[in-house]
């Protein structure tokens, strides 16, 4: 009973942001639902294992990727490409024209675009970047979660966590840039 | 304001914006960007594009409401069988 209560109350308030952590992993919310339930599942099951007044957001969080890449395992696809390149990079090679997409910047220093931008077509575009740089980005920007959590979330150093999340950012930036343009919110500067 | 001070400004920027940086890091950070005109339009460049991450993270779809429900009698049932 104790068990049960003490869980109710420190781990089911994260029902939302598992959720939509886990929507965002499977990209459908059927899957969702089932990721969701398997994650809340595992976590009661080892409860004693966690720590009160630690932060459960983030082992839930771990819970449900391992879930989630336990279950791709059965997917062949791999994304190696840009994990080889971050991992050659070991988050030592950051530059300026990692932290701003420079076209952008220069058209609209102050960013008033991405305003303009509707939130779904930011959440579509969040979609498409590669997936180790997607992760970071929805762990950071749209969780909350530190350098530090993501990094243990994650298993690997924070610098990787720093390579991926302003190398994400910097594309979306890139995407939101173009999408803007072609959608005329914002002219295209001329050389 | 030296290049230097500039370009390393600039690479403290976005971790200064996550809450990273130590207090004294911090506010090296701010009152660089807070004196330099030519560097400032990249902090209000970058906030902006935060906020605009995190509105549109507000747009994410919540949990169904009867996801709850479904969980909690998922693990009284496994609390029974354990």
């Amino acid at each position: 009973m104790q068990r049960a209560t003490s869980f109710e109350s420190e781990a089911v308030p994260h029902l939302d942001a598992v959720y939509r952590f886990a929507f965002r992993l499977t990209g459908s919310a059927p899957d969702a639902e089932d990721l969701v339930q398997e994650t809340f599942l595992r976590a009661y099951r080892s409860w004693e294992r966690y720590e009160p007044g630690t932060r459960a957001k983030s082992w839930l969080f771990t819970i449900c990727r391992n879930a989630f890449l336990r279950q791709r395992q059965h997917d062949s696809r791999r994304v190696e490409v840009m994990q080889k390149a971050v991992r050659d990079n070991g988050g030592n090679d950051l530059g300026p024209d990692t932290v701003l997409f420079m076209p952008a910047y220069q058209q609209d220093p102050e960013g008033t675009f991405f305003f303009s931008v509707i939130d779904r077509r930011i959440l579509e575009m969040i979609g498409r970047i590669p997936p180790d740089f997607r992760e970071v980005v929805l762990l950071s920007d749209l969780e909350g979660l530190s350098y530090a959590e993501i990094a243990e979330l994650l298993v690997v150093p924070i610098g990787t966590v720093k390579s991926r999340l302003f190398r994400g950012r910097r594309m979306l930036q890139e995407s939101l840039y173009n999408y803007a343009t072609e959608s005329g919110y914002v002219q295209p500067r001329t050389a | 304001m030296s290049d230097e001070s500039c370009l390393d400004a600039l690479l403290k920027l976005q971790p200064y914006l996550d809450g990273e940086l130590s207090e004294a890091d911090a506010e090296i950070v701010r009152r660089h960007f807070e004196l330099c005109a030519p560097c400032t339009p990249a902090l209000h460049y970058l906030r902006s594009f935060k906020e605009a991450l995190q509105r549109a993270s507000a747009q994410l779809p919540p949990a169904p409401p009867e996801l709850a429900d479904r969980l909690r009698e998922l693990l009284r049932r496994d609390g029974q069988s354990l």
